[in-house]
């Protein structure tokens, strides 16, 4: 077998059928294939989990089928990083669920889309400008109908003209209160190839008005910044691989679901990340010659007219970081930076793209006579992505909770706790706390823990226990073709025997 | 017999000499902290993964990461293995300068290294002592729409010095190692505008070639010039400094010939030192701007390697004829011991450097660390250069010690000396002893000042101002050089002056009749200092 794809196929029993999948995407059983190696393609195969037909929280701890016992709500929170026997999070979120017909207070208006029940939930997730909505045509105006679909109890009254005008309200409030992380939908616009054409970017999902004008001005770097994207969930669902929240994108903006719209640690990882993503796509764009504008038009040294023969550019991770700086934070600085969960969010903005400079390696090269150091030069590479996504994941694991204080005219943001030392502008802070993120809520976004694969032996959060949330977990054999015996090169080519291995894979109910 | 004119010159003066040269030291810093930039500049590339989708047809050879006729790229290697490419095809293209940029002869160098990105897996490991086989070359044009014209082509090994930080487990793959990084590439002139480095990495399983290199996900290249204002100070400080030393020189050198006497050993040296000061001074670095002379790297190690060791040579011959002993030197026969080490190390140094420098002209991406008897040759020349450096040093402070030890016996009996004898010898040792000082103040400030460059990150900024510490050390240090050696033969040219007034002197006379009746079988009676003239009838009684 030469040539082959590097990984192999599986064939994976379908365990129980379902009629219809709902609006996930493959994305968003990432976290169960993350450790297997499964083809892409074989994701279509994979059992799709069925929604837990019995209430989602059982309270008292069931033996499951699989020999597992289930865990209380308590353990559940602390998976979030709380420590167990705080009242789990959803008590706190319930009351700040809005009303149908209610658009909520103001200020949660920009937080997050306003929310209906449950015929709303399925066309607000496919709010886009009016001008991308008219432009993009019926293609996806029939992809959201299908989602419309996929919700389980339709609306009765669905073509009564309230509801129509409450929809479009809703589509407007949608638009205008976008969260900010939206612009993350640029990763899975892998359809439209290059961005080359300022009107392309009037049709990208997801960037608000001031972004589109950044766009424009920037077409070559919107490649990067697209990258930066998939760059920042790549990493994020890896670094997520094992936890219940597992980064699962949707296919619907916002891009992680509603977790993210809300003030949790989640959102502020996945702020830092994307904001450390861009500044890092933008800074190897530059060192490719991917773009003209880097280094030295910025911020030469010297200042002589010369520029570059004179004194040489200056780094290009400036340009990356102030790049980044002033597409991701464009939304909240538009909004004068007033609001908490501004605040929030331009802090951890900012956290991620410290989580880069501050990490950069300082590398020598002495060069001076007979290789001598007398003549030594040194620069500055970035940190490997992978590096910044660990870096990130440990300030999610200490992040500070926060609240907003005025001292004197300044809005600032300080511990809720006074107890705690103060944050340094590189850890995380959040403003809520977490939901478990045990069961099934389309109306959050959380997909819930169901279906996912979990380690039997680890009683750790990837662990069958932690992770069903109590719900107990089947157990199944499944006939895995490996690959042994290969011979690798250092890219492209794979020669390998195919070897037939029986695994147990665990799933949560 | 002559006394030099630091013997005769008032101290007022020599303050005011002093004072001048102190001024132009602070200038010669200054010039670098102040107006040059930094000396060099890094430049990350990252190489653009390109599709070799010529099979048979040999038209398109170059490959370029981007612009009007770039290549087809790949974005990531998961997409060569979907689109079933072969590591042979594929092609790590990286255009110099980046883009909207030129290149420019006043770079002078270019040197490029090379940083290997290798993921870890668990079953595509990085083997132990791995080699890489790259298939480089390098092209130039000078239009944009210019063909590009080969420079060079090589097939170069390189060993992988790599460590994985975390454990080699499942969990950890996808991060990379830590690998060293690679030389690459020098070339000693930048005379064209625009360069282009393909690298292949051919594989071969039956001859074992770039098999068990791990996965490699990116190559990147750092390329190392030196910055082009730097040059322009450089040079323009060098042309200053030519005809400065120059004409001391002549000056120096007249005054010597309009004696009776014949030059002795130590006039000589100075006048050499002068020479060599004046071999590195001569910027002929201007020819560089207008002709590809890619010798100029070696041609400036050279010069440079000549004036050190003519520096050394003078310090051992200026405390050898302060001596004050029975020895008779004067000859540069007599300091074989200790010319000897600076002579072997520096033929040391010089072949290495060949070894280096010298294959680069032919092959710029020739490295002698890259193979193993390479490194241990390359490390056997450094660490007996090394070993006679350390050798010459024992010498030198052996002889600077005993210098002072009969400077210290002379000035205990000094009390017993007549009042103007004993004032004369006294001022004569207190300008050895000064100029031994400046000796080594300057010794130790070049040996501060290259500490804090390589300790310090290169410029600091006080308010506005930017200074450049590297510049500042490599002018201020030149500067000092230069200075030095034009206040040698200044201070140690024969004084005219003194001339008639030792004639006249009856004192001195009579102990210069018996010194040449002493000293009947000595070729040179006249020493060229007063000091030295002591030490001469020291050593006789």
């Amino acid at each position: 077998m030469r040539k082959s794809p590097p990984l192999p196929s599986v064939k994976v029993p379908r365990l129980s059928p379902r009629p219809e999948n709902p609006p996930r995407a493959a994305a968003a059983t990432w976290g169960t294939l993350a450790d297997s190696p499964l083809p892409s393609t074989s994701l279509e195969k994979l059992p799709t989990p069925s929604l837990p037909s019995e209430p989602p929280m059982p309270s008292p701890p069931l033996a499951r089928p699989g020999g597992v016992l289930a865990v209380s709500p308590a353990q559940g929170a602390a998976e979030s990083g709380r420590p167990p026997g705080l009242p789990p999070p959803p008590a706190r979120l319930r009351p700040r669920r809005s009303i149908p017909g209610r658009a909520g207070r103001a200020d949660s208006r920009a937080e997050r889309p306003p929310r209906e029940h449950q015929p709303g939930s399925a066309r607000r997730s496919c709010p886009r400008p009016p001008a991308a909505a008219a432009a993009l045509g019926a293609g996806r105006r029939g992809r959201c109908r299908r989602r419309l679909r996929a919700v389980p109890p339709r609306p009765p009254s669905r073509m009564s003209p309230e509801y129509f005008l409450r929809s479009l309200l809703l589509i407007i409030l949608a638009t205008f209160s976008a969260n900010a992380s939206n612009w993350l939908y640029l990763a899975k616009l892998s359809s439209v190839g290059s961005i080359s054409e300022e009107e392309t970017c009037e049709k990208l999902k997801g960037l608000i008005q001031r972004q589109v004008q950044m766009c424009k001005r920037n077409l070559e770097v919107m490649d990067s910044v697209r990258r930066g994207a998939q760059l920042a969930i790549e990493e994020c669902q890896y670094q997520f691989r094992n936890r219940r929240w597992n980064c699962s994108t949707l296919d619907t903006l916002p891009v992680f679901g509603k977790v993210v719209t809300q003030g949790t640690r989640e959102a502020a990882f996945v702020y830092a990340i994307s904001s450390a993503g861009v500044a890092f796509a933008v800074t190897r764009a530059c060192s490719s010659g991917e773009l003209d504008k880097c280094g030295c038009d910025r911020t030469v040294q010297g200042g002589s007219p010369q520029g570059f023969q004179w004194s040489g550019c200056s780094d290009n991770i400036a340009y990356g970081v102030a790049f980044s700086q002033s597409f991701v934070d464009i939304r909240e600085r538009s909004k004068g930076a007033s609001s908490n969960r501004a605040l929030m969010n331009l802090h951890n903005n900012e956290a991620g793209r410290k989580a880069i400079l501050n990490n950069m390696r300082v590398e020598c090269k002495c060069h001076g006579v007979s290789g001598s150091c007398e003549f030594k030069t040194c620069w500055k590479a970035m940190p490997p992505f992978r590096k910044v996504g660990n870096i990130l994941k440990e300030k999610f694991d200490g992040a500070t909770e926060v609240e907003q204080s005025e001292i004197g005219s300044t809005k600032v943001l300080v511990p809720k706790n006074s107890q705690f030392k103060p944050h340094t502008d590189e850890d995380l802070v959040y403003l809520d706390s977490s939901p478990d993120f045990c069961d099934h809520d389309l109306k959050n976004g959380v997909l819930g823990t169901s279906g996912r694969q979990c380690n039997k032996t680890s009683k750790a959060i990837d662990g069958c226990e932690l992770m069903c949330c109590g719900r107990g977990f089947h157990t199944d054999e499944v006939e895995v073709v490996e690959r042994c015996s290969c011979k690798f090169h250092w890219c492209c080519s794979v020669k390998c025997k195919p070897c037939h291995r029986v695994v147990e894979i665990h799933t949560c109910r | 017999m002559a006394g030099a004119i630091i013997e005769n010159m008032s101290t007022r003066k020599l303050c005011i000499v002093g004072g001048i040269l102190l001024v132009l030291q602070v200038i010669a810093f200054l010039v670098g902290g102040l107006i040059a930039p930094s000396p060099t500049t890094a430049v990350p590339y990252m190489s653009v993964k390109c599709i070799d989708v010529r099979k048979n047809h040999h038209k398109t050879k170059w490959l370029m990461p981007w612009g009007p006729n770039h290549c087809k790229k790949l974005k990531d290697f998961d997409e060569a293995v979907s689109r079933q490419i072969e590591a042979n095809d594929i092609v790590f293209a990286v255009h110099i300068p980046l883009p909207s940029k030129e290149m420019s002869p006043w770079f002078q160098f270019m040197l490029f290294i090379m940083q290997l990105d290798i993921a870890f897996k668990m079953d595509n490991d990085l083997k132990e002592n791995a080699e890489i086989t790259l298939d480089v070359s390098l092209a130039y044009r000078d239009d944009m729409f210019d063909d590009w014209e080969e420079i060079a082509h090589a097939i170069e090994i390189r060993k992988l010095k790599c460590t994985f930080g975390s454990p080699k487990t499942v969990e950890s793959e996808g991060r990379h190692y830590d690998c060293d990084f690679l030389p690459f590439m020098e070339i000693g002139s930048v005379a064209h505008k625009y360069y282009l480095i393909n690298i292949r990495l051919p594989v071969n399983d039956r001859k074992g070639i770039n098999v068990g290199i791990g996965e490699i996900k990116d190559i990147r290249l750092v390329g190392i010039h030196q910055n082009g204002g730097f040059t322009k100070v450089w040079f323009a400080m060098k042309t200053f400094l030519t005809p400065s030393i120059l004409i001391i020189m002549v000056w120096y050198w007249r005054r010597i010939t309009l004696m009776t006497r014949a030059p002795v050993l130590l006039e000589k040296v100075i006048f050499a030192l002068g020479i060599s000061m004046t071999f590195i001074n001569i910027p002929v670095e201007w020819f560089s701007i207008g002709f590809d002379w890619t010798w100029m790297l070696l041609f400036g190690d050279i010069r440079q390697g000549i004036f050190y060791a003519m520096l050394l040579s003078f310090w051992i011959i200026f405390c050898g004829e302060h001596m004050m002993d029975q020895n008779e030197r004067n000859r540069l026969s007599g300091y074989w011991k200790q010319v000897g080490p600076i002579a072997v190390g520096s033929f040391c140094l010089f072949v290495f450097d060949m070894c280096e420098r010298g294959v680069q002209l032919k092959n710029p991406f020739y490295s002698i660390w890259t193979t193993e008897v390479g490194t241990e040759l390359a490390m056997a020349f450094i660490i007996v250069a090394g070993i006679c450096l350390c050798l010459y040093f024992l010498f030198l402070c052996f002889m600077v010690f005993q210098v002072f030890r009969n400077i210290s016996g002379k000035q205990s009996s000094l009390p017993a000396m007549s009042k103007a004898r004993r004032l004369h010898y006294e001022g004569l040792i207190f300008r050895f002893k000064f100029l031994m000082l400046i000796t080594l103040a300057c010794a130790a400030m070049t040996v501060i000042f290259f500490i804090v460059s390589q300790v310090t990150e290169g410029h600091w900024k006080w308010g506005d101002m930017t200074i450049q510490v590297n510049s500042a050390f490599f002018t201020g240090i030149y500067g000092m050089w230069n200075l030095y050696v034009f206040a040698l033969m200044f201070l140690y040219a024969p004084s005219h002056k003194n001339y008639g007034e030792d004639q006249s002197n009856g004192d001195l006379g009579v102990n210069s009749g018996e010194e040449l009746q002493l000293t009947t079988t000595i070729t040179h009676v006249d020493g060229p200092t007063e000091v030295y003239k002591l030490a001469r009838k020291e050593a006789q009684e």
